[in-house]
Parts: structure tokens; C-alpha cells; sequence
């Protein structure tokens, strides 16, 4: 079942470079998607499109058949969206726990141990955690906002193989046992063998 | 997690920040109160000053050269007044004027009198204009008490009385003239009066009733004696009218009940048939209270000056701080805007974080300022009235200008040292109130400013700028 669909969406930087071109595509709950393509080619632009980070130049994105547009991007981003960024993007001055907490009022303590976090290292700073551990936090923040699109953009750069497979199957059962829509924005060949459906972004435009 | 947890973990765990702006916040808000209590203390002072100063009219002769004649003396031309002459009568009459509280005569240089049976102190030179040697020129008064060498503080009475209006045949000598001739309280002196032949010398015998201090180290110097201000006296004016052979001129200070009337009394007494026509000079007299009031309304002048400066120069520093803080804290907005928070909490977080810091810092200041605020205020205060100091206040040195004035070494003019030098300056709850008000919209307006080069930006231009 559909959930996000791109129709002609259009893009250009600020020196006016074409960066997406009348794209089309559309994103179902219950898969994980992969997107790959060249560096420069869009990825990151076009997940930032479908997270209401930034609006096309051209083209509609609908969610369940709504334009993202009408209740406002920052609805969107707060309801809709989950982030999962290469850098984790976590509050450097709040624990794991206060950083799940950030996007949910329940106890983080289930989803943190989900991701494989103890109680203990729930409460630790942030920055005293690993690299691996620190995603784990951000994929939990993710699935702790309940939100039906699950946007990474890569989520395993900067980390070592081991540690990016555990991460590429948490992304995974999120998308299969949870029923979300995962969009996953990847270098790496083996998420893009995990992943139900992938994409390459070429000359503006996605390719099956 | 709202941003008001968000805003209190922030202070809380970043501490040498908060500690930063803390104490920023105190130094600031501890200035603006002592300035505050400052200028609302020295404004209770200056309405203080305005009751508790008469208000003052003064009458004076008028001794423009067309009321003055001049006579052929025994050692050559001699000038003296010849318009009307303030009298006792004159006296009587006004203080039956509405509004007129209470009233002095006096004048100086009235009465040139030689030592008989005692001796003035020695100047550099002497010239024997007597058989007993040098005369010294001598001020009059009704109320010695209300002469002004007494009222600016110039002169103090250390033993003995004032004279009074009831007064016959008495003196105010120096202290250092009673300790060259071992004199005391009730000793009688002979006043050898000889007015270069004008009429017939004589000699007037005078009480001590009093002896003043003031003089010691003015005469320093002097060529004359009667340029010694220590061989000076004050004497009564039956003394003065008897030694000149008639009512002497002089000049006449009314205290006015309500200095805030004083010009309707000025006006009543313009008109009195004992004054109109007359050749006098009537003028309101207001330089008590100005030389009293004006250090107060310099200080506040000052405060409100310094207060305005605090203020601006704060608000700069305020915004220059937290601007670099928050250009720190592009990667925390990026984040939020990433999972909806909007910019509306992202800039009221901030906000809170300052107003949590300043609430604690302004409730430091209150005491902070209570400590300093009557040293702080006293120390300006001190400032002020020193550079409002008049000049010929200076009582070391001999007076310096026309003859008369050098001769002229008793009376006083109202001194700024003798103004009110310290004021009570007391911190009130409510100037908290004010600082904690306009202190939290300076707050808001910094952080806004602070605020701003980041929020205007786009939730992908903010991660672009992370990544």
C-alpha cells in the first residue's frame, strides 16, 4: 500500500543547477528502500524533499494522498517523518533516554533496549557512548516517534562493517515487523542488498 | 520533552556558560539597581532640601555711584553711601509681610576701630593711622547666628552667644585674637574709633559674648591689619550706629516660610510703601539652596546618564555573547527543526535559558547592591560636590580681590563642601521589580537578535551547514 508519492518533483541549487528533473516515484509501508547514485546527484536533496526539510521547485509529494504541504512541514517532520542522519545528529547535552524522549513522552527504556542499549548506558551523555551506539540511539528516536516514514540518509558511514550490519537489520525489521516505510539514501552495497526495492538516482531522475 | 525541561537541562549541564552569563547578568543588574536607588535617593534628598531651605529674598542698598557722595576727609577724598538706609523701622515693617518667616541684618567693613586696651594681631605692616596703632574693619548683624560667615560654615561659634536684635555694646572676637590677648567670655574691649576727622574720635566700650573659630592660617601673609580676618569682630548695631554717628547701611535677608512662594513674597514686599521708591536692590536669593541642590541634581543627572549608558552598553554585550553562543548551537537547532520542533520553541528555549540564568543573577543583585549602594552613592556624591566646589571658599588663603573684599574676611558664601555630602541611599523591592522587567525584555530583545542569523535559515540549509 502506498504510502509517499513523488510526482514531477523538480529541484535546483541556488546556482540554478537542475539537481532533480521531473521525478516520480512512489514508497510503500512495510519496505526498505535504497537509494543510490553518484556523489552530488541528489540523494540527500530528494530525502530532504520527502522529510519536509526543503520544498521542491516543481512536483507534488502526497503522503496517503495529501500533499505534505497542507498542514505545513513542520507538522509534517514532527507526525509524519523520522531522521536518521550519518553524523547521528543526537543532543550532545541530553542522555539517550532524553534524546528518545525528544520525539515521544513514553519510556525509552523499551525501544533503547530494542536497539540493543542497556539501562545504564540509557542514562550516560551521549558523547560517552560509540559511534554504533550513538546510531542505535537515532534509530531509536526514530522508531520511538511512531512516524510512518523512516528517512536515513547513510546511516552506516560511519561505522564498521559489524556494527553496520546490525544496523542495516534493525532498519530492516523496523520496515518488515513494524510495518514502516524505510528510505534508506546508501553507498554501501550490502544495505542495498538488504533492501526490498532499489533505486539509482541518475540525471535527476529515479531508476528501478 | 518540551522546551522548558529542554531550556533547564541546557543551564544546568552546561555550567561554565551559565556561570558566564550569570555573572554578566549580576554585574549588570547590581549597576542598573545601585544606580536606580542612587537616583531616586538624591531626588528624595533634593525635595527634602526644597522644604527644609528657606527660601530667601535679599534687600541690599543700592550703591550704584549715583546714591554715593563724596567728601573731602582728613587724609583725602572719602565716598559713602547716601541713599535711603534699611532701618530698624524698615525691619519691623516687613516682618508683618505675608509669608515672610524670619529676618536678618548685617553688613561688613562698617566699623574701623583700633585696639585700646588690647592688640591685633601684627600684619606686615603698619602705618599708626591711630595713637593705639592700626584699625581693623569690623561686620555688623542683627543675628549673629543668621550672618553668613556662620551659615556657610565658615565660621563656628566656640563659646559664649550670638548676638541677638536685643543686643547693646557687644562683639564676636576670633580665637586666635582672644588667645594673643588672653581673652575670654565676658572680658570688655576699647574700640578706638578715629574716622580721619569726619567726627570727633571716641572710644566704645564692647562685651565679649562670644568667640569664634574659623580664621586660624587666613591672614597669612596679610600686609595690613585689617586684612588679618582673625583681628575682625562682629559687633551689634547700636555699636555700629553709634561708632558712624548714624544708622549704617545694610543689607537685609528674608527667610520665606515656603521657598515655593517665595516669589509672591518677593512680590509683596516689591510693593510695601517702606521699600517702593525706595534705592535698594531686591532679589530672590536662591544660592543656598543651588549650591545644596545642585550636587543632588547633578548626581541624578549623572545616574540617569550612567543608568541609560549601562543599559545600551549591556544589551550589546548580551547580544555579542549569546550571538556566539548560539552560532554554537546550529547543529541543536538543525536537529530539532529535523524532528518538528518548531522555531517559535527553538528561539522561546533560548529565551528561557537566559531569563532562568537572570532570574537567579537579579535575585543576586539585590543584595549585591544593598552592600554598595550607600558607599557607591556616597563616593559620587563626593565627586560631584567636589567639582562643584565654588571658588573663594578656600579659607586658608587671604581674600583675594577689591579692597573691601580683602578686608572682608568673616562672611561666607553658600559652599557646596558644606552642602549635604552624603545622601541614605536604600535599595527597594520594587526597583527589583523594574530591573527584573525591563531587565527580562532586554533579555528577550539579545536573544532575538542572537537568535536570528540562525532561525531565518531553512531546516536544509541549517543540516547543510552541520554536514
Amino acid at each position: 500500500m502506498s504510502v509517499l508519492e513523488c510526482t514531477g518533483i523538480g529541484y535546483a541549487y541556488e546556482n540554478k543547477k537542475a539537481v532533480l528533473k521531473g521525478l516520480s516515484a512512489s514508497f510503500e509501508t512495510g519496505k526498505m528502500y535504497a537509494i543510490l547514485g553518484p556523489s552530488g546527484c541528489g540523494k540527500t536533496t530528494l530525502l530532504s524533499l520527502i522529510g519536509g526539510l526543503d520544498e521542491p521547485s516543481s512536483g507534488e509529494i502526497l503522503l496517503d494522498g495529501e500533499n505534505i504541504n497542507k498542514s505545513g512541514l513542520a507538522y509534517h517532520r514532527r507526525h509524519n517523518v523520522a531522521f536518521i542522519f550519518q553524523s547521528y545528529n543526537l543532543i550532545d547535552y541530553l542522555t539517550p533516554a532524553e534524546n528518545v524522549n525528544l520525539v515521544s513522552p513514553l519510556s525509552p527504556v523499551p525501544v533503547l533496549e530494542k536497539v540493543g542499549l542497556t539501562k545504564e548506558e540509557a542514562k550516560r551523555n551521549v558523547l560517552k557512548l560509540s559511534g554504533g551506539q550513538q546510531q542505535r540511539v537515532a534509530i531509536a528516536r526514530a522508531l520511538a516517534s511512531d512516524a510512518a516514514l523512516l528517512l536515513a540518509d547513510e546511516p552506516t558511514g560511519n561505522l564498521d562493517e559489524d556494527t553496520a550490519a546490525e544496523i542495516t537489520a534493525l532498519l530492516k525489521a523496523s520496515a518488515h515487523e513494524q510495518g514502516k516505510c524505510v528510505v534508506v539514501v546508501t553507498h554501501s552495497g550490502e544495505m542495498a542488498k538488504q533492501a526490498d526495492v532499489v533505486y539509482r538516482l541518475r540525471k535527476g531522475v529515479l531508476q528501478k | 520533552m518540551g522546551f522548558v525541561k529542554r531550556a533547564g537541562l541546557y543551564v544546568v549541564r552546561h555550567r561554565i556558560k551559565s556561570l558566564i552569563l550569570l555573572l554578566v547578568l549580576t554585574i549588570i543588574a547590581t549597576f542598573v539597581l545601585t544606580g536606580i536607588a542612587i537616583q531616586s535617593s538624591a531626588k528624595n534628598a533634593a525635595k527634602d532640601v526644597r522644604t527644609s531651605v528657606s527660601g530667601k529674598i535679599s534687600l541690599n542698598i543700592d550703591m550704584s555711584p549715583q546714591n554715593m557722595k563724596t567728601e573731602q576727609g582728613k587724609y583725602g577724598p572719602m565716598s559713602y553711601y547716601a541713599g535711603d538706609k534699611i532701618t530698624r523701622d524698615t525691619l519691623l515693617a516687613l516682618k508683618e509681610v505675608e509669608g515672610v518667616l524670619d529676618m536678618n541684618m548685617s553688613a561688613t567693613n562698617v566699623v574701623f576701630a583700633a585696639a585700646k586696651n588690647f592688640k591685633y594681631l601684627p600684619a606686615g605692616f603698619t602705618m599708626n593711622t591711630t595713637p593705639y596703632g592700626d584699625s581693623a574693619n569690623m561686620a555688623v548683624a542683627l543675628s549673629s547666628e543668621k550672618y553668613s560667615g556662620f551659615t556657610s560654615g565658615k565660621l563656628k561659634l566656640e563659646s559664649g552667644r550670638h548676638i541677638t536684635d536685643e543686643d547693646e555694646h557687644v562683639i564676636l572676637i576670633s580665637d586666635e585674637l582672644a588667645e594673643y590677648n588672653n581673652l575670654s567670655v565676658g572680658d570688655s574691649l576699647e574700640l578706638y574709633i578715629d574716622y580721619a576727622g569726619a567726627f570727633p574720635e571716641k572710644v566704645i566700650e564692647v562685651e565679649i559674648i562670644g568667640i569664634f573659630s574659623g580664621t586660624k592660617g587666613t591672614g597669612d601673609g596679610a600686609l595690613t591689619t585689617s586684612m588679618i580676618p582673625g583681628n575682625q569682630g562682629i559687633v551689634d548695631f547700636p555699636t555700629a550706629n553709634e561708632a558712624n554717628m548714624e544708622e549704617v547701611p545694610a543689607d537685609l535677608e528674608i527667610f520665606v516660610e515656603d521657598p515655593q512662594s517665595v516669589q509672591n513674597v518677593y512680590d509683596r514686599i516689591a510693593n510695601h510703601p517702606g521699600i517702593k521708591g525706595k534705592t535698594f536692590k531686591l532679589a530672590i536669593d536662591t544660592q543656598e539652596y543651588d549650591a545644596i541642590a545642585n550636587p543632588l541634581e547633578s548626581l541624578q543627572s549623572l545616574v540617569s546618564t550612567l543608568i541609560i549608558v549601562i543599559s545600551v552598553v549591556s544589551v550589546a554585550i548580551l547580544a555579542l555573547l549569546l550571538t556566539i553562543w548560539t552560532r554554537g548551537r546550529v547543529k541543536e537547532t538543525g536537529i530539532l527543526l529535523s524532528i518538528g520542533v518548531s522555531k517559535a520553541k527553538i528561539v522561546g528555549q533560548f529565551i528561557l535559558e537566559a531569563v532562568i540564568i537572570a532570574a537567579i543573577a537579579f535575585g543576586i543583585a539585590y543584595p549585591a547592591s544593598y552592600a554598595v549602594a550607600d558607599t557607591a552613592g556616597d563616593y559620587i556624591m563626593d565627586q560631584v560636590v567636589d567639582s562643584q566646589t565654588l571658588q573663594g571658599e578656600n579659607n586658608t588663603s587671604v581674600p583675594q580681590g577689591n579692597f573691601s573684599s580683602m578686608m572682608d574676611g568673616l562672611s561666607g558664601k553658600p559652599s557646596a563642601e558644606n552642602s549635604i555630602k552624603e545622601i541614605s541611599v536604600t535599595v527597594a523591592p520594587e526597583y527589583l521589580v523594574w530591573v527584573y522587567g525591563i531587565g527580562a525584555l532586554l533579555i528577550i530583545c539579545a536573544v532575538l537578535i542572537a537568535s536570528y542569523t540562525i532561525i531565518r535559515l531553512k531546516p536544509k540549509e541549517i543540516l547543510s551547514k552541520m554536514s
